[in-house]
């Protein structure tokens, strides 16, 4: 079982989040964005930036998470993070999108699996993820796109191996963002199918 | 002593559209929540913080918090508490599986920040409930009841009156963004203003 650490910008959905049940057993640390240091990652395997997290504490510690890839190891994006100020070689585009589909019965979400085979989905659906996205991504050249909006085709979820020597797991969704604020049952389910992904996810 | 009301900004440049018009130049000053810890409140006649404070800023720097307030000072939260960071602070209950109807707004009592704000437009935003609330920050002993949600058993927006000074909590996303247009959503903010500036209708 991998040691997976989350940062905690200490926002209530934060809180709520990774330092309560049912995620919080899922974190060997939950680590404080605005003092973070690389020497509290030594024993972690994979580093989890979660949703919405203060993007200008992102930038400020940005050379700790290069260093932490350097050691072969897992650094997962989740969304709404501002990836422009600090991730480096991944571009995010904004993407038009009904936020309400689900209100209107001739919609349906306009996301797409396209690697149903990924190991994410043997702990969830697609549908499991559905509420919305925020933007999308140009996908990277050797990047494993796992779903895309349909139309544009950015990727809304990808994976990147050898990304400045580790690997990188980069999503526009934000589970951990709703279920901290108590809205949107189906980010609960994504945070358990993406924990449980990750925990057992193999390492090199 | 400046006595401008500080504008706690979460994410950088959060809400710029509103603090940085020209017409709150003198009045609003905004800063980092970084910069919090650091800088003499004193200075300040009230604060306002949005939902993404930080809390164990918050907790950090509670006890300055209830002086300020104990000082005759204002201040303005959205969001849920989840550090209280002095006593009289609960923890945010959330309501379980809320239907359409529990999330209807429903007002209390008139006060200054709904002034000619229309309750309707905040049930929902694009068609969606829950925007405003969905759920509240237990109102402390004595505090006003200003907005309640679930058939008015759970109280969103509350004031709580200290000596002089007054803590105004709305139990949710930042009011300022619960409404569709730009221009609502700007008319509220201004109301937030016109509250902690002393408008004689109060």
């Amino acid at each position: 079982m991998n040691n997976i650490a989350a940062l905690n910008s200490g926002t209530a959905f934060h809180i709520v989040s990774l330092t309560k049940e049912p995620f919080n057993k899922y974190f060997k640390k939950v680590l404080y964005l605005p003092t973070l240091s690389f020497e509290e990652l030594k024993d972690i395997d994979i580093l989890l930036i979660t949703c919405s997290s203060m993007y200008d504490q992102l930038q400020k510690k940005k050379d700790i998470f290069y260093k932490f890839l350097q050691e072969g190891k897992t650094l997962v994006v989740m969304g709404r993070n501002e990836t422009k100020y600090w991730l480096k070689d991944i571009k995010e585009v904004e993407l038009p999108f009904n936020f309400w589909w689900w209100l209107d019965e001739k919609n349906s979400i306009d996301l797409e699996v396209v690697k149903p085979e990924y190991p994410l989905f043997k702990h969830i659906k697609l549908k499991d993820m559905s509420w919305h996205y925020h933007g999308g991504f140009e996908i990277p050249k050797n990047a494993l796109n796992v779903i895309e909006q349909k139309d544009s085709k950015k990727s809304v979820f990808f994976e990147l191996d050898n990304y400045y020597g580790g690997k990188l797991i980069v999503t526009s969704l934000d589970p951990f963002y709703h279920h901290g604020s108590f809205f949107m049952p189906n980010a609960t389910k994504f945070g358990f199918g993406l924990l449980n992904y990750l925990k057992d996810l193999k390492i090199k | 002593m400046k006595e401008k009301i500080l504008f706690v900004t979460s994410i950088p440049n959060q809400a710029k559209r509103f603090w940085d018009r020209k017409e709150y130049e003198n009045i609003v000053e905004a800063i980092s929540q970084y910069e919090l810890e650091n800088i003499d409140l004193k200075e300040y006649k009230a604060i306002i913080f949005s939902m993404y404070i930080d809390q164990y800023i918050l907790c950090n720097i509670g006890n300055k918090l209830k002086e300020f307030l104990e000082n005759g000072k204002k201040i303005f939260l959205n969001g849920h508490i989840i550090k209280p960071f002095f006593k009289e602070l609960k923890t945010f209950i959330p309501m379980k599986r809320p239907t359409l109807e529990e999330f209807k707004i429903i007002k209390l009592q008139e006060h200054l920040v709904y002034k000619n704000i229309d309750i309707e437009k905040l049930n929902k935003r694009k068609g969606v409930a829950g925007f405003f609330s969905r759920g509240g920050n237990p109102a402390p002993k004595g505090a006003e009841h200003i907005i309640a949600v679930k058939q008015k058993e759970v109280i969103v927006d509350w004031e709580y009156r200290i000596n002089n000074g007054s803590l105004y909590v709305h139990s949710g996303n930042d009011l300022w963004t619960c409404m569709e247009k730009e221009e609502d959503n700007y008319a509220l903010f201004n109301n937030i203003i016109n509250w902690i500036q002393g408008d004689k209708d109060e």
